[in-house]
């Protein structure tokens, strides 16, 4: 038999004999290796060591209440609402909500981002929202309209007026 | 170990591979209604989960909650249940999870008993050798504190891999199938153990 060590599966085999998994074919043979190796004897011998120590570690008996114990939480669980459960099989499926609300949310920003560089108008008109001034007959008067109207007197005005001197204008208009 | 002959071992992997069988027929009947079917299963199982866990996370208390919490999801799991993977290596999947995370929330520094407490647990403790003098005791009491402090200075997956491997006799595939990781990884994660452990343990004996 070719040296565990020098083979490089020395770890395998030892654990393996220490474990007791080997056919008693393969153990005999490791063990007659065993006999002529020092370096495979001291890690065999190490690996047992370890093994008989792990023999040791005893546990104490499970409690005499324990199924009962069990049984009252499955009964509690029974008890839970409907919705819950659902919310509970939910939480525990495979699918994970995680990667959902990051891409919802990187959707909602780009389409943000999107109505900011193309905003939609709500109206057929383009024009900027009007002030509206409600008057005592009820009629609706368009201030817009009122300015256009004032600049159009205010023009013809001008064009009545007798030709003078051009003046500086006061500060301010 | 006595070493078994070859016709001991074929008896031996029919009787296991019939209790696989049994396990997977005991769950469906469970996922069909059938309560004596699920008591069965934890009948069967109840001891060697209770056991792992309590090696894990060395506090008898705690083991004892995770490994209702253990059967708890498998019997809420029920109504799912496909016998796609042999039910133990679903069963200590379940365990290992809820050990290692119990382990990762630092849960072990306020819950775990002290290496050096023998108490607390009367006679449910059972002692290699009782009928041995006050000092064999000691010297008992010495080499179980050492060996609980190797183990527990195992990193979580080395530990879980050994006390499968050494306590559980389970393969190196189905530990494999438990961890959720490939066979050579496993090997890896026992033999680094081994390593550790055999550093640690080896002038006990």
């Amino acid at each position: 038999m070719r040296c565990p060590i020098e083979a490089g599966n020395e770890k395998t085999l030892m654990v393996a004999l220490a474990a007791g998994t080997l056919t008693p074919a393969e153990q005999e043979t490791l063990e007659r290796h065993i006999d002529e190796c020092a370096g495979c004897r001291r890690l065999a011998d190490e690996q047992k060591a370890v093994w008989s120590a792990l023999d040791v570690w005893t546990v104490p008996m499970v409690s005499e209440d324990f199924d009962q114990r069990l049984h009252a939480r499955i009964a509690v669980e029974a008890r839970r609402s409907w919705w819950k459960r659902q919310w509970d099989s939910l939480s525990h499926a495979r699918f994970s909500w995680k990667p959902v609300l990051p891409v919802a949310a990187a959707c909602v920003a780009l389409f943000g981002v999107f109505l900011v560089r193309n905003p939609v108008s709500l109206g057929t008109s383009q024009k900027a929202p009007t002030t509206v001034i409600q008057t005592q007959d009820a009629q609706k008067v368009d201030v817009d309209q009122v300015e256009r109207a004032l600049d159009d007197i205010d023009m013809l005005n001008q064009l009545d007026a007798p030709a003078t001197a051009p003046h500086s204008s006061p500060a301010g208009s | 170990m006595a070493q078994l002959s070859d016709s001991q071992r074929v008896n031996q992997d029919m009787t296991a591979l019939a209790s696989l069988e049994r396990d997977a027929e005991l769950m469906l009947r469970v996922r069909d209604g059938d309560e004596t079917s699920f008591a069965l299963l934890l009948n069967r199982h109840r001891g060697p989960v209770v056991h792992f866990l309590y090696r894990m996370v060395q506090n008898q208390g705690v083991a004892e909650e995770l490994a209702q919490e253990v059967f708890l999801r498998v019997y809420k799991s029920r109504g799912t249940y496909e016998p796609t993977a042999k039910f133990t290596t679903w069963l200590f999947r379940i365990a290992t999870h809820l050990a290692l995370n119990w382990l990762r929330d630092g849960k072990a520094e306020k819950g775990q008993e002290s290496i050096d407490d023998t108490g607390g647990e009367g006679p449910a403790r059972q002692l290699q050798d009782r009928s041995g003098s006050i000092e064999q005791t000691l010297v008992y009491e010495a080499r179980l504190r050492e060996i609980r402090a190797a183990i527990e200075a195992l990193p979580g997956k080395q530990r879980a891999a050994v006390l499968m491997h050494k306590y559980e006799e389970m393969e190196y595939s189905q530990i494999a199938g438990v961890l959720g990781c490939s066979e050579s990884a496993v090997k890896s994660l026992l033999f680094r153990a081994y390593e550790t452990l055999r550093a640690r343990l080896a002038h006990l004996v």
